[in-house]
């Protein structure tokens, strides 16, 4: 491990301070999902652990609860996580060609969401930057979906509400510097919010994932058409 | 239905999305439109998953669109990524006692 290395794997811990805490408040929201559904805390933080993935999450909740197959299990969790697929693109071409393999799959440990979001931020991208928030946020994934599990009401509703939206300002506190900078892709910002709630609005059909997905590689395409960098 | 084979899957699925990718593109790519669709690509991801999302995530709209607002604002003031996430939640709080 090189000196820079460690200054991007202590760099992305601290970083990721503010995800541990929006995790805490989020996952614990998942943790009353399971205990709803019959898990133990002990299966609720082990699925958190191995998975961090809210919405893949609480899909796979539902499912267990509702006692359907391990078919859908699989295909909720194609459909909601392929997402991650193209962040993990665009980690692929931010890494050093030259890092290895161990290194590049190191930096999928960090294509969740918020840690994806931190991760922009750093270009080019050291695979130790993602690691490191990793290991910051996670912990807060599994405590938070454990204490939902076993305690009642620790953390008032309120608190919890105020908390989650700490994790959209951190999105807007990363979207909005780059679409100041450049009128482009302020652009291909508002684009991408004004088509995301047409969606949401008039196809509620398609799962939040998915819409990430199709508007992801919709939009993405026509801007590199119309905006080539 | 088996929770702890339920877990492997969903574990086995993600995991695989999450690592392919860096597995696959291992060369650097020099097609205009990848590399500009990858340049756009994380930042149209941000800003489908925060809008309308953000206006959902408290119980009351008035409560999200402070948090909203603030949230711009203080990134637009330049204060830095912690500060603009911690004002935000107080904001969204107090508005919260508020309303």
């Amino acid at each position: 491990m090189k000196t820079s290395d460690s200054r991007e794997l202590v760099k992305g811990y601290k970083d990721a301070l503010p995800v541990f805490l929006g995790y805490l408040a989020v996952s614990f929201t998942v943790g009353i999902s399971a205990r709803n559904a019959g898990l133990s805390a002990f299966q609720a933080a082990l699925m958190s652990l191995l998975n961090t993935t809210s919405a893949g999450q609480v899909a796979a909740i539902e499912i267990i609860k509702s006692g359907g197959t391990y078919l859908e299990i699989l295909l909720s969790q194609i459909a909601i996580n392929l997402r991650y697929l193209l962040m993990g693109a665009v980690f692929a071409v931010r890494l050093s060609p030259d890092e290895s393999m161990g290194r590049r799959l190191l930096s999928g440990f960090g294509l969740t969401d918020e840690v994806f979001a931190l991760s922009c931020m750093r270009k080019p991208l050291n695979p130790f930057y993602p690691f490191g928030g990793w290991l910051m946020a996670a912990p807060g994934w599994v405590i938070g979906t454990f204490l939902g599990v076993v305690v009642n009401s620790l953390v008032s509703a309120s608190v919890t509400a105020a908390l989650s939206i700490g994790l959209y300002a951190m999105f807007i506190a990363i979207i909005v510097p780059p679409a100041v900078k450049e009128l482009k892709m302020a652009v291909v910002i508002l684009a991408s919010m004004l088509c995301s709630y047409l969606m949401f609005r008039f196809v509620p059909s398609v799962s939040s994932g998915m819409r990430v997905v199709i508007l992801t590689i919709a939009i993405s395409s026509i801007a590199a058409i119309i905006y080539p960098v | 239905m088996n929770v702890y084979l339920c877990i492997v899957i969903m574990s086995i699925v993600t995991y695989t999305i999450r690592m392919l990718p860096l597995l696959v593109l291992r060369k650097e790519i020099t097609n205009r439109f990848i590399l500009s669709f990858l340049h756009y690509a994380p930042y149209v991801t941000l800003a489908v998953m925060t809008f309308p999302g953000i206006l959902y995530c408290t119980d009351s709209l008035a409560t999200s669109l402070v948090g909203f607002g603030c949230a711009v604002t203080l990134t637009l003031l330049k204060l830095g990524l912690v500060p603009t996430i911690v004002f935000s939640c107080i904001a969204a709080y107090i508005a919260q006692l508020v309303v």
